[in-house]
């Protein structure tokens, strides 16, 4: 004889997988589970078994591997379509500007170089002399939002152990 | 015997601190493993098998190599076994191409004083090498030879061109008589001619494509006919003269008397002031028969609409929309009563807060 | 760009009436500048409550969510292009120079614009909508034609060798359609090179030749050629190109350039029919012949008939200077219809050729 319980989770069961709610006929072609454990309180609608198996195929899905389509009426993909214009115009014009702020700076240095060259040959000289040895700094770093709290090293030793 | 394990070599070295001296003895009689690696098959016989300007057959093997040491020019091919040969009969040519700087092909020119490779540019040279068949009766034979799928198919096609061509004599046998009532005055010939015309009128139409258009691609064609029967001297001139002339006069007089209604039947030609006057009277047949309520009411409008020939199917919608079944618009009522909106979470539709 | 918060000052203005900028001596605005009203407002000021009216179900319709914050950005972003399009305009005014180009940039990031062409027939086009004669549509289409129709029509034309067997090579400016409007099964356009039933072939070809660049239309002569290069010449066994059909002297507008049954009846004898319509009549166990469409720019009229179904479309294009600057092209074997179309023509009956090649040499 079926406690109410397992009868009621048998009746479940055969539900989702028949789709029918007429249990009258299935719990006899079915066959018996006694599945012993300790019992949660959610409801269970499908048996462990059959949950595993959902599990396993809404893995190995084609749809979970893909990003959902992001779904626009032909208005807001217009829409978007203009945000997403107006970005690129926009970067596109800073760009531009920076450039050209870049080699102004550059020309004018160009042009100094030529007039300092014209007045004071041996300032030019004295200006362009080749330095053994130097080299750009590797204490200047670029200015960035979160800078670490120490900046340089300055006593940093060569690790022995190694 | 080793160089090192003499004594004598021994003495000679007696000063210099060597270590422990070992001794190797190395083979001097044969083991084994000869045997296998002395194989060597028969030459391959590989190589040109066709010189420069050397006249060849088609298939005529040109080269045979390991690996493609030539590619396959014009006219030329290439085997399982990177073998070159000929596809088509000509002149063989071994030559450079500058698309492809790294390669040498072997190519067969068509004619002796071709050279390869074709410039790039210009047309290609193609051997027909096709020959008619002279005798009549096998080249009849041959135009009735089909592949045998077309040579199954062929009865059902037949059958079913037949049918077609029954139904639209039919077709036009119906227009005929329905042009003896709008147009009496044509003769036979004429009405026979006008109903051909108006039922290809008809087919373009039911296309969906729009009436002068139809009406100008049938009379095209019909012309381009006449002109064609003028051409292989089926008609004499003058005679094309005048049926060109006539068929104009024709269309002229059956295009300005008959229209389609919307079951393509053939009526009396209505003027675009007319055929609105006309769609104004059902209009106001339709309200008169909305005063009264109930599903009678409806049944009567539904029946009237389908009923009338000459609104087209867009315009029956429209009016089954206004009159039978006058759908609210969508912001009908709905300033006050927004209550529902799609919830993203839980995917479904929801009562507003 | 001004970020959202800055502008969300000046959005609830802007959003109540949104207009693109235009030249200041204007008085009509084009027609196909605007989009349909039905559209507009949800285009403009956001999807209503009563959902998006593209979407014809009304359970879709009040489903849908706009995408959170596609309104604030969409009102910055568009207030942003217009002042880049105002600018542009007041450049127009202020130089002459470029003008085309500058047109075209100043109109194609109107969203109403790219509504418009988005979604309308851009082949079959309705003015209203997508109006040709405003060089921003022809940059629009010049655009979806060079994505992918081009190219499939030059790789049918190098794969099937069009080029270089009637032409030596070509850059293709104009899109060409094609449709035969005598039959009514196979009434749709026409891919570049499908094989088609002699039967279908039986009438000319209506010829669909869209002009993309700025060109004068009321001077601008177009010339139309079909070859078909592969006619067996069994005397020199090899082939040889004949024409089919010619046109000269065709005038196109931007939007009216259908070349129809119609057109050609109703026209006032300005176009020049260098030869009538010979059909494809494909001789039995012969290769699918090709009939190559050509379409040139004329820089003068072409008066000449020509009286030789045998042609040489190199030199014909040499001699009258022609520009080619459109093609298509289709296909034709032997069917069962050859017979009634070779009768229809008064033609004599095709020559039947063996199945298998002989081994004859070229001379």
């Amino acid at each position: 004889m079926l406690t109410f319980p397992i009868k009621s989770q048998i009746a479940t069961l055969s539900r989702a997988v028949n789709g029918s709610t007429n249990t009258k006929y299935l719990i006899s072609s079915l066959p018996l589970q006694f599945a012993r454990g300790k019992r949660t309180k959610r409801t269970v609608t499908v048996s462990a078994g059959t949950q595993r198996i959902i599990t396993q195929l809404s893995v190995i899905s084609a749809r979970k591997k893909v990003p959902r389509v992001l779904k626009l009426s032909n208005e807001d993909l217009i829409r978007h379509d203009t945000v997403q214009r107006a970005w690129t115009l926009f970067q596109r014009e800073k760009r531009q500007q920076q450039d050209e702020q870049l080699s102004k700076q550059y020309d004018s240095i160009i042009n100094a170089l030529e007039d300092l060259k014209a007045v004071a040959p041996e300032l030019y000289a004295v200006a362009n002399k080749k330095e053994k040895g130097k080299r750009f700094p590797l204490e200047a770093r670029i200015p960035v939002d979160y800078p670490p709290n120490k900046i340089w090293y300055y006593d940093v030793a060569k690790d022995e152990s190694k | 015997m080793s160089f090192l394990s003499s004594t004598r070599a021994l003495g000679l070295f007696k000063g210099l601190s060597l270590g422990p001296v070992i001794q190797v003895r190395t083979a001097t009689k044969k083991v084994a493993g000869s045997k296998t690696s002395m194989k060597d098959s028969a030459g391959r016989r590989l190589g040109a098998k066709a010189a420069e300007n050397e006249p060849v057959k088609t298939g005529q093997i040109l080269m045979r190599q390991r690996g493609t040491r030539f590619y396959p020019g014009e006219n030329a091919s290439i085997g399982k076994d990177h073998t070159i040969y000929a596809t088509e009969p000509g002149y063989v040519r071994f030559y450079l191409d500058p698309f492809h700087p790294n390669r040498k092909f072997i190519g067969v020119a068509l004619s002796p004083e071709l050279r390869l490779p074709t410039p790039h540019f210009e047309p290609r040279v193609r051997r027909l090498g096709y020959v008619p068949i002279e005798d009549e009766a096998k080249a009849s034979f041959e135009e009735q030879n089909l592949k045998r799928k077309d040579h199954l198919l062929r009865p059902t096609i037949l059958k079913e061109l037949q049918e077609r061509a029954a139904k639209r004599q039919a077709i036009v046998e119906q227009y005929k008589e329905q042009l003896k009532t709008i147009v009496p005055e044509l003769s036979d010939n004429e009405l026979s001619i006008a109903a051909e015309r108006l039922s290809n009128v008809k087919n373009h139409l039911k296309n969906g494509v729009t009436l002068p258009d139809a009406q100008a691609t049938v009379t095209s064609i019909h012309l381009q006919d006449l002109k064609l029967q003028n051409k292989k001297g089926a008609i004499s001139p003058e005679e094309y003269e005048t049926s060109n002339s006539n068929y104009l006069s024709l269309i002229k007089k059956v295009d300005s008397s008959v229209s389609f209604d919307n079951k393509y039947q053939l009526t009396k030609f209505l003027t675009p002031e007319a055929r609105q006057g006309k769609l104004d009277e059902l209009e106001a047949q339709l309200q008169s028969l909305t005063e009264g309520k109930g599903k009678d009411s409806k049944k009567q409008l539904s029946k009237v609409l389908d009923m009338s020939t000459l609104i087209t199917p867009a315009e029956k919608k429209l009016l089954h929309a206004k009159y039978v079944k006058p759908l609210l618009p969508l912001n009908h009522g709905l300033a006050k009563s927004v209550t529902k909106r799609w919830n993203y979470e839980k995917k479904r539709v929801e009562p507003l807060a | 760009m001004a970020t959202v918060a800055e502008s969300t000052s000046s959005v609830s203005a802007k959003s109540a009436d949104k207009t693109w900028a235009k030249p200041s001596n204007l008085e009509n605005e084009p027609r196909a500048f605007k989009a349909p009203s039905k559209y507009r407002s949800s285009l403009l000021n956001g999807v209503s409550k009563e959902g998006p009216p593209s979407l014809s179900s009304k359970k879709f319709k009040l489903r849908y969510n706009s995408p959170s914050g596609l309104q604030d950005a969409f009102d910055v972003s568009y207030a942003y292009l217009r002042d880049k399009s105002q600018e542009l305009y007041n450049k127009i005014e202020s130089s002459n120079e470029n003008k085309t180009q500058l047109e075209i940039e100043a109109q194609i990031n109107n969203p109403e614009v790219r509504f418009n062409f988005a979604y309308n027939d851009k082949l079959e086009n309705d003015p209203q909508y997508i109006d040709y004669e405003q060089p921003v549509y022809r940059e629009l289409l010049k655009q979806d034609w060079e994505s992918k129709d081009q190219m499939l029509l030059m790789q049918r034309l190098e794969q099937l060798h069009a080029i270089p067997d009637t032409l030596p090579t070509f850059e293709p400016k104009v899109p060409v359609s094609l449709k035969f409007l005598n039959h009514t099964t196979v009434n749709r356009w026409i891919e570049p090179g499908t094989v088609l039933s002699s039967n279908v072939t039986a009438y000319p070809p209506s010829i669909k030749i869209q002009e993309l660049e700025q060109v004068d239309t009321k001077t601008q002569l177009y010339t139309v050629l079909i070859v078909n290069p592969d006619v067996a010449d069994i005397a020199n066994n090899t082939y040889k190109t004949q024409i089919s059909w010619g046109l000269s002297n065709v005038k196109l507008e931007y939007n009216d350039n259908f070349i129809t049954p119609r057109r050609l009846l109703e026209d006032d004898g300005s176009i020049n029919e260098l030869i009538d319509y010979l059909p494809p009549v494909p001789e039995k166990n012969l290769p699918t012949q090709r009939f190559v469409v050509w379409v040139f720019r004329q820089p003068a009229p072409i008066n000449v008939k020509l009286t030789e179904r045998d042609f040489n479309i190199r030199e014909f294009v040499k001699v009258n200077s022609l520009n080619a600057v459109g093609a298509h092209m289709w296909r034709s074997t032997w069917d069962l219809n050859v017979s009634k179309v070779r009768e229809l023509y008064g033609l004599p009956k095709g020559t039947v050729f063996h199945k298998v090649r002989g081994e004859k040499r070229m001379k």
